[in-house]
């Protein structure tokens, strides 16, 4: 009984429990017309959700000025942002932190370019503590 | 039981009542924050053992607030201080540990843990099925329980739950931490000593009973 309680109740928290964190969301798109979308893990309070992206997209202004940035704060995962949050292969190439922390999609009519983009944030994220280097996956492939 | 004298039972369960119940929001905001930066957590069988971990620790400690906020007021207990002061720190010492940052996730040990936890959760369930409101922190006397798990030994309570904290333990897994497990398995042992004490004077049936069983493992000790 106890041990049926506790998987049923690790079960409800996974289900569940992000319903009740808020998840930083900045969207950009680059004058090459390459959308990006950045997302970070969850946080407890809507305030500090919005200060992290706040602080993403100012950062984002500062090093592309023609860049159209726009960010948000969504309360839970739909099934798309838990998608792209998990380790399941997406539809564009992506960018992934080790443990989750920052993932980001990259998407373009031109494919190459998308990819590209997304194996150039994975060479420049190569000088930071192993911990914050990017990952660059390819569209459909296993992350 | 008058009014009065409800109303004094109830207000000496709160100090107790409450902090559990600190311990369990604590918790309980814990796993919000791990879920927080582990959002993507549904195939991370790691992490999920590590979830499963924190989760056993809330139910280990909702059981036990369950049945003492439910127990029978007490026939027998000590006036002096000092086997009250033994029960609370064999009790309350081991919470110290929660206040203390948790080794970083690791599958094997969080796993070991949430088995320990698990074991020692499930086996005070039978145990405090079968003290039922006999239940206490203090050492008193409420009714002679000798069926069930205490047919075989006198403290089934406490083995279950040195086995679930000995699971709590390895979620923490720091010498730092050691010596108050240590120090905690001291005064359990000391609060055994006096419940045997009381238990030997209220009820003339206990030194036989004392004869027969061991204290913690059968043939052993």
């Amino acid at each position: 009984m106890v041990l049926g309680l506790t998987a049923a109740l690790t079960a409800a928290a996974i289900e569940f429990l992000p319903e009740t964190l808020y998840f930083p969301v900045v969207e950009y798109s680059t004058p090459e017309n390459i959308q990006i979308a950045l997302y970070r893990n969850g946080e407890l309070e809507q305030s500090s959700c919005e200060q992290v992206a706040g602080r993403v997209a100012t950062a984002i202004r500062a090093g592309c000025p023609a860049c159209k940035v726009a960010e948000r704060c969504v309360r839970g995962l739909d099934a798309g942002h838990r998608k792209v949050l998990s380790r399941e292969p997406l539809a564009a190439p992506s960018v992934r932190m080790p443990g989750g922390k920052l993932t980001m999609t990259f998407s373009s009519v031109e494919q190459q370019l998308a990819l590209g983009v997304c194996r150039q944030s994975e060479k420049q994220s190569a000088l930071q503590p192993v911990d914050q280097r990017l990952h660059c996956f390819a569209a459909l492939a296993a992350r | 039981m008058t009014l009065p004298e409800k109303l004094y039972d109830a207000a000496m369960r709160l100090p107790y009542t409450a902090f559990q119940l600190f311990f369990l929001v604590r918790e309980l905001s814990g796993i919000r924050s791990l879920i927080a930066h582990h959002p993507y957590a549904g195939g991370d069988w790691s992490f999920v053992m590590t979830l499963a971990s924190r989760i056993s620790v809330i139910l280990f400690i909702a059981v036990l607030l369950g049945f003492y906020v439910s127990r029978f007021r007490p026939i027998s207990k000590y006036s002096s201080w000092n086997p009250k002061i033994t029960a609370l720190l064999g009790t309350l010492l081991v919470y110290l540990l929660l206040l203390t940052p948790r080794a970083p996730a690791d599958a094997l040990w969080d796993s070991l843990s949430t088995v320990l936890v698990l074991a020692g959760s499930a086996a005070a369930v039978l145990a405090v099925a079968d003290l039922g409101r006999s239940l206490s922190i203090m050492p008193e006397a409420r009714k002679l329980v000798t069926g069930g798990l205490y047919r075989w030994i006198r403290h089934p309570l406490y083995l279950a739950e040195e086995i679930a904290i000995i699971g709590f333990y390895l979620q923490f897994r720091s010498w730092q931490t050691l010596p108050i497990l240590i120090i905690h398995f001291y005064f359990q042992i000391r609060r055994m000593d006096w419940e045997e004490g009381i238990l030997a004077k209220a009820f003339p049936g206990y030194a036989e009973y004392k004869q027969r069983t061991y204290r913690l493992f059968p043939r052993l000790y």
